[in-house]
């Protein structure tokens, strides 16, 4: 009697189980974590897309930002969470250094792609007291001498930007000046403090408009389309592709049919009038990548930062 | 220019706006009072919200917010001696001493009048030469951000009580807690045996471990041998001959804070530091800073308001944000598909100076507000201590919770806490080790970026005028409080018979503390 009371309870929580897996996913709200703080860029795209996400999906899309340790601390919380689909994460290069600097508990193998929804290249940029106002004239200064590099920071993607191209191209290493922010390095860019950097053209426009940062190129295999007139790095003859990237991820291990819906929902969001204006005005350049794509785009970085990541260590 | 403030006043005055207006302040307020909730947080919080308000309203939502919770972190720093925010740190060091005198109401009078005073200030100046000084931002490189950083840090020979042993003793362990994290040039990582220390201590913990923690401690140990009267609270309006009093202070105050506001990442908390510093100096009144003196309540304050309208200088003129909060205006510009910049002026004028407006109108609403709040607030003080310790602590640890939802974060502040009763137990100061703690870091990154700037040679250090300038005013600021507590000490060694008037109240102490 026993074992048939058994059986059946075990049919019953068997199905029980099978009938919540068959539910509609999402059943609760969805949390997207971001690993920087609130009211930076990153965080300020997932907020706009959240909203989104929240009418296509039926249920809240929440941001939870947990900045700290150069975003590890966020990474590894989102990624320790159960791989239902509830918790997502907001990936961006800094999660591919991350692994590489052996700090974290996590590898590439952790983390499962939903897609991509921002590119935003890298532009080459010289301060207007630097005398430079073409890409070959900063490469010839560059290879004949180190000029000085602001950053917003040590290990930051412009740095890292710089790292590449001076790789690349054979450039004399730069001398890296790490301000504390980007608003740090273009004040000292504008100021004349520093000769060079790299940047995104977010936090730059304003000083680019008024012509005391000039940007020379951009990396990416497309113009700007705020700066129609700067011409590509491939159109000059370099060819060099590099920016940062923000996309999601789940923790891997959750369902495909989870990933597929949150990835479609994504795709609709950022097809969306609304996410489109917003992007457009906070200066974001949309660029949606599917699961596939963006995982295959992950590795590749991997595999690309894996080759010069001994510039990092080395300094 | 006429014709501008008049569309922006036109813009500025509608229901809506003023609504929102009365709303931002009383949120901040509160949100500023409660230790470790700052006006960023705040912020960052409310700009969603904004996305569906007019770009007007939106800004005044914002502004109100801001401006106030700056005031509001002064609350908490003088009815607890708990600084919610770095910006109200120097506020404790003699509001809370006034609090204990029965002098509450007035240390909040005076805040308050000081806040709207600074704010009022900056806000005119944003509104009349913003594109003047964003220039002058741009003069900033690494070796002025340095001799800035030097100077935030002579300070600590003025406020590093009456050893001097004991006060370097203090900022040697500030120090030693500011170099923990990244290495700002070469990344290497030192002491970092935890990831969240990668980036550092957090600031926001630590002091109000300090401070938080170290206060129910101290009552406790009194409580549990005796039980002191109720300190007595008295009125909030401090009166005009008070306001005639510390108009010198707060003028002083406002264009410290204003200026230094306007050099992007440098901000509030060096600007509060060298306030308060500056009127220690000039001072002679009794009693001594330190000890309640009403004016160490309003240079600090009439600064770190007078940093509102300042930040927002580099960034509507450059599109550069000065500090962590004009970052997030930034953003909410953005999102309103307006862009910074003189092409802001130009136009969206009507935006503009709205915005400038709502900076003035913002801190004229906080004045009534605060005064009207703050006479019920002060009642605080008539819970017991042994009562309000418990609540205390509760707040302080889910604010410093709420900064990253980090437990972390809960335990530095245990451990500062622990520290800091430690401090106190060997009569150590604690306001040189919070000014070393939070300018540490910018010093050493600037310094090595202005030797890569001028391959490796220290002539950066005479050769930029503005560098040179702050550097010697450093100098000055640093030897001469200590310089003078020599001579005082060698002339007390050779008369010990005659005493001056002012020196007496510090010999008695003297005793206490030495021996």
């Amino acid at each position: 009697m026993k074992k048939i009371l058994a059986l059946i309870l075990t049919l019953v929580l068997t199905f029980a189980f099978a009938s919540t897996a068959l539910a509609a996913f999402p059943e609760k709200e969805v949390t997207i974590v971001v690993p920087f703080a609130a009211g930076g860029n990153v965080d300020l795209c997932c907020r706009i897309i959240a909203d989104e996400m929240t009418k296509i999906l039926g249920q809240q899309v929440i941001v939870d930002d947990r900045p700290g340790g150069g975003a590890i601390i966020g990474q590894t919380y989102a990624l320790g969470q159960p791989a239902d689909g509830y918790t997502m994460l907001a990936l961006t290069s800094s999660f591919v250094t991350n692994i590489l600097s052996g700090d974290t508990d996590f590898g590439m193998e952790n983390a499962t792609a939903i897609g991509q929804f921002c590119f935003d290249p890298e532009i080459v940029v010289v301060g207007v007291d630097s005398g430079i106002t073409t890409i070959d004239e900063f490469m010839a200064a560059a290879k004949a001498g180190a000029l000085t590099n602001s950053t917003p920071g040590f290990s930051t993607s412009h740095h890292i930007a710089s790292l590449i191209l001076t790789e690349t191209f054979g450039l004399t290493p730069f001398a890296y000046m790490h301000t504390d922010g980007s608003a740090e390095q273009v004040v000292q860019l504008a100021g004349g403090h520093a000769q060079c950097g790299m940047t995104t053209y977010g936090g730059a426009a304003t000083l680019i408009a008024e012509g005391k940062i000039i940007p020379l190129a951009v990396c990416n295999s497309e113009r700007h389309q705020a700066l129609p007139d700067v011409p590509t790095m491939a159109e000059c003859g370099y060819d060099f592709v590099y920016g940062a990237y923000r996309g999601f991820a789940v923790p891997a291990g959750t369902p495909e049919d989870v990933v597929n819906t949150l990835s479609d929902a994504l795709k609709q969001a950022m097809e969306s009038e609304a996410v489109i204006k917003a992007f457009n005005d906070s200066g974001f350049p949309i660029m949606y990548l599917n699961a596939a794509d963006y995982q295959k785009m992950l590795d590749e970085d991997y595999k690309n930062m894996e080759a010069i990541y001994y510039l990092l260590d080395e300094e | 220019m006429l014709q501008n403030i008049a569309a922006g006043f036109a813009a500025l005055f509608t229901w809506e706006n003023i609504l929102f207006l009365v709303m931002g302040t009383l949120v901040g307020l509160i949100i500023g009072a409660l230790p470790g909730l700052t006006g960023n947080m705040a912020i960052a919080l409310m700009v969603p919200i904004t996305y569906t308000m007019s770009a007007t309203t939106g800004l005044v939502f914002l502004t109100s917010i801001y401006c106030s919770s700056i005031f509001g972190g002064s609350i908490s720093a003088i009815l607890l001696g708990i600084p919610g925010t770095i910006s109200s740190f120097a506020t404790t060091l003699d509001g809370y001493p006034m609090a204990k005198q029965g002098k509450a109401g007035m240390a909040l009078g005076i805040s308050t009048i000081s806040s709207v005073f600074g704010g009022l200030f900056s806000a005119i100046v944003l509104m009349f030469l913003t594109t003047v000084l964003a220039e002058f931002a741009l003069k900033f490189g690494p070796a002025e951000y340095f001799a800035v950083a030097v100077l935030g840090l002579s300070c600590i020979a003025s406020i590093g009580g009456k050893s001097i042993t004991k006060g370097l003793l203090s900022g040697f362990i500030g120090l030693f807690f500011a170099v923990i994290g990244q290495d700002p040039q070469r990344g290497t990582k030192r002491f970092v045996f935890d990831i969240h220390l990668l980036g550092g201590v957090t600031l926001v913990a630590a002091l109000i471990g300090i401070f938080g923690v170290i206060s129910v401690l101290k009552n406790a140990e009194k409580k549990s041998k005796e039980t002191g009267p109720i300190p007595e609270v008295d009125k909030v309006w401090i009166g005009w001959k008070m306001c005639r009093k510390l108009l010198p202070t707060w003028l002083r105050g406002s264009i410290i804070g204003t200026i230094i506001g306007i050099i992007p990442g440098a901000g509030t908390n060096v600007a509060t530091f060298l306030a308060y510093d500056t009127e220690n100096k000039f001072n002679r009144s009794e009693p001594k800073f330190g000890e309640g003196n009403p004016k160490g309540v309003a240079a600090p304050e009439a600064a770190n308001n007078g940093v509102t309208g300042g930040s927002m200088v580099p960034l509507l003129a450059l599109g550069v944000p000065g500090n962590a909060t004009s970052a997030l205006f930034l953003g909410a510009l953005l999102l309103k598909g307006l862009t910074t910049g003189p092409v802001l002026f130009t136009e969206h004028a009507d935006v503009a100076y709205s915005l400038f407006l709502a900076f003035f109108f913002a801190n004229v609403v906080m004045a009534p507000l605060g005064l009207f709040i703050l006479r019920y607030m002060k009642k605080i003080l008539s819970i017991p201590e042994s009562l309000l310790g418990g609540i205390i602590l509760a707040f302080c640890m889910t604010g410093v919770f709420s900064i990253s939802s980090s437990s972390f974060d809960v335990l530095t502040c245990i451990f500062f806490g622990v520290l800091g009763y430690a401090f106190y137990k060997f009569d150590i100061p604690t306001a040189p080790l919070i000014v070393c703690l939070v300018l540490g870091s910018m010093a050493e990154s600037n310094l090595q970026q202005a030797l890569v700037a001028n391959n490796q040679s220290y002539s950066f250090l005479w050769t930029h005028p503005i560098a040179l300038v702050v550097l010697l005013i450093a100098l000055v600021s640093f030897f001469v409080p200590i310089i003078s507590k020599l001579v005082k000490s060698t002339r007390k060694a050779r008369h010990p018979n005659t005493v001056t008037a002012g020196d007496l109240a510090e010999d008695t102490s003297d005793e206490m503390d030495d021996d």
